[in-house]
């Protein structure tokens, strides 16, 4: 570490992004998927895929309310929107004093037909893996993910400090040059997007602060305590009228100029009837959740408040509601979301390449010694492997019948007997074709995935193209894009190993002497 | 509008790769890198993202719209990088005719 700054930040940039490198990709990656969490649980649940808009949506989920749950104190319902093409209806169940939330229910807007969906994680899974991981407490897995993260923006801040020519080689990107190429890559998959990757790992860092500091005064885990007792006056409801949703929805939306989203039913069948309607019609992201406004009517439809969005008591609460709100993207529309997910995108690949840069760079001087080897052997099973795992997890939820009682205990298992099967045939095969073989691998799965889609769904992927069904298309196009990046190196790395092969060194020797078993060597540390 | 503000987030960053010398002489042989046209690609550059910020901004409110533009920046800016490696020729047919680079560049040499 001796040197100059920049050869000490130089030093400190490699030692703890390699360390940390390896789970931080299967972070990054979770996460890059997370921001189309629902598409991806839409996806993983084709029972919904038959679902058909319809523009009288809202009166078929107020007859099953009605004939349903008519003896409810509040009803909720979620319209069909840009991330899911089903009505969800929640309401409470006045007989139930144990339930945290009351029933839930999922209804085709067309049919009004009740869909019971298979079980699944979804995108949950990849979600909470994201920041809680698997099979451990939550507080080992905060701090896990808080410390990788921790040094992930030293990673980043002294990545900006070392690079010698940030703004004169802003565009630059060298192809063909082995060494310089993956320098590049890594350099400007950082630079380029280095406000979102600063923003993620500090955000990140904020959001599970309250375990990193663990004496601070913050509750953690909310305690929702028992309900009151049962409701037992039984009171007379009356459901002759018809509610006057067309005219309370068109005035919502000409108000804010987004589609209603939901509607709430405040004692449904009495005088006292009120609903409130919302949308996405948040201005400020620093005004954290609950930022909409929304609007309250009577039973004739006119409006008789406005509940003002929340906005932030003072700048370190906005602070903190923008980070909140852009790490988890809960402010965003499609546009937005899309950019996100590039962004996240790049910020895999910087850890990915900043990875596979480190035993680049040390290849001719390291090649055989036990420490190195090692780090080569879980590049590939951390970075090939673990995109196999993702895809193979996305095929088990098709592939497992959907009425097996244990399917989503298996979906997960599917997914981490891969990346160890990967991570296994990552250290015996540590070469480019190990590195072929498991990119070509995770590319045809996910390839394949939209035609999977198309055979073990409940309606075929024309249907979804007619019917612009745009969460589920949306999941195909990532799992395309996915593949599109992962062809890619692959062909790169086909294309550089032809032009190795001209080479007067035998391939077949080199071949041998890169996947020797892993034996210290003397002297080695 | 939308588009219109994302062909100005690419050509500002064209822009801003043109006030480098590496790339301004792969598309202008005939003419000198000089101070003058350094300046002139970063003004420009910065310009078109402002007026870009303004559009997002009026599109969607002040705090969503600038996070958006920030997100068309990086995707942009990786966009020109990628032109400037693996399609040269769209780069610089770009840089010729869609900025006005005859008033910033200096005909010389």
């Amino acid at each position: 570490m001796k040197g100059g700054l920049r050869k000490s930040m130089t030093w400190l940039h490699t030692w703890s992004t390699i360390t940390a490198g390896w789970i931080l990709f299967a972070i990054f990656v979770t996460g890059t998927l997370s921001f189309f969490r629902y598409e991806i649980s839409y996806w993983m649940q084709p029972e919904f895929h038959q679902a058909a808009p319809n523009p009288q949506a809202i009166d078929v989920a107020y007859d099953y309310l009605v004939n349903n749950a008519p003896a409810s104190k509040q009803w909720q319902i979620q319209l069909p929107y840009e991330r899911s093409r089903t009505l969800a209806l929640y309401w409470d169940d006045p007989n139930d004093t144990a339930r945290r939330r009351g029933p839930r229910v999922q209804l085709d807007p067309k049919t009004g037909g009740k869909i019971t969906p298979r079980d699944t994680a979804g995108g949950n899974f990849l979600y909470r893996f994201h920041f809680e991981l698997y099979g451990m407490p939550r507080d080992v897995a905060y701090w896990i993910v808080g410390v990788v993260s921790m040094m992930m923006l030293i990673g980043i801040i002294s990545g900006i400090i070392m690079h010698r020519k940030i703004f004169a080689d802003f565009f630059l990107f060298r192809p063909k040059k082995k060494l310089l190429s993956w320098l590049d890559g890594h350099a400007i998959t950082s630079v380029l997007a280095l406000p979102f990757h600063l923003m993620i790992t500090f955000s990140g860092i904020l959001l599970i602060a309250g375990v990193l500091l663990p004496w601070n005064g913050e509750q953690r885990h909310r305690d929702r305590g028992e309900r009151d007792g049962p409701e037992v006056t039984v009171v007379e409801r009356q459901y002759d009228a018809v509610p006057p949703f067309d005219k309370m929805m068109a005035n919502a939306q000409q108000s804010w100029g987004v589609p209603v989203h939901r509607i709430s039913i405040e004692n449904p069948g009495l005088a006292t009837l009120r609903y409130t309607l919302s949308g996405p019609n948040r201005e400020e992201i620093s005004a954290g959740r609950g930022g909409n406004t929304s609007f309250v009517y009577n039973t004739q439809g006119e409006r008789i408040k406005t509940n003002p969005a929340n906005t932030a008591q003072n700048a370190a609460q906005a602070v903190y509601n923008y980070m909140d709100m852009l790490h988890q993207a809960r402010f965003a529309d499609t546009t937005t979301r899309w950019l996100l997910f590039f962004a996240g995108v790049l910020g895999s690949i910087m850890v990915g390449s900043g990875s596979i840069l480190w035993a680049v760079k040390r290849s001719k001087k390291q090649m055989g010694e036990t420490g190195y080897e090692f780090v080569r052997g879980l590049n590939i099973g951390s970075i090939a492997g673990f995109m196999s795992a993702c895809a193979a997890y996305f095929w088990a939820n098709r592939l497992i019948s959907s009425q097996y009682s244990a399917r989503e205990g298996w979906e997960i298992a599917t997914f981490f007997i891969v990346w160890l099967l990967t991570f296994i045939a990552g250290f015996i095969w540590r070469d480019r074709r190990g590195w072929t073989v498991q990119l070509s691998i995770a590319a045809v799965l996910f390839t394949l995935l939209p035609v999977l889609d198309s055979l073990t769904s409940s309606a075929n992927i024309w249907h979804a193209i007619v019917t612009a069904d745009w969460p589920r298309l949306s999941f195909d196009i990532l799992a395309l894009f996915c593949a599109a990046t992962l062809w890619l190196c692959v062909y790169y790395l086909v294309k550089v190993k032809d032009k190795k092969r001209r080479a007067p060194t035998s391939e077949k020797r080199d071949s041998k002497r890169q996947n020797k078993p892993i034996k210290p060597v003397v002297g080695d540390a | 509008m939308f588009i219109l503000s994302v062909i100005l987030c690419l050509l500002g960053f064209l822009s801003f790769s043109l006030a480098n010398s590496k790339h301004f002489s792969a598309v202008f042989e005939n003419r000198e890198f000089t101070a003058y046209s350094q300046w002139g690609f970063h003004i420009l550059g910065w310009i078109m993202l402002v007026i870009a910020a303004d559009i997002l901004t009026t599109l969607w409110s002040l705090e969503i719209g600038l996070t958006i533009w920030v997100g068309l920046l990086q995707l942009t800016s990786v966009i020109v990088a990628l032109l400037f490696t693996y399609s040269l020729p769209v780069y610089t047919f770009c840089s010729k005719y869609l900025l006005p680079s005859v008033l910033i560049t200096k005909k010389e040499i």
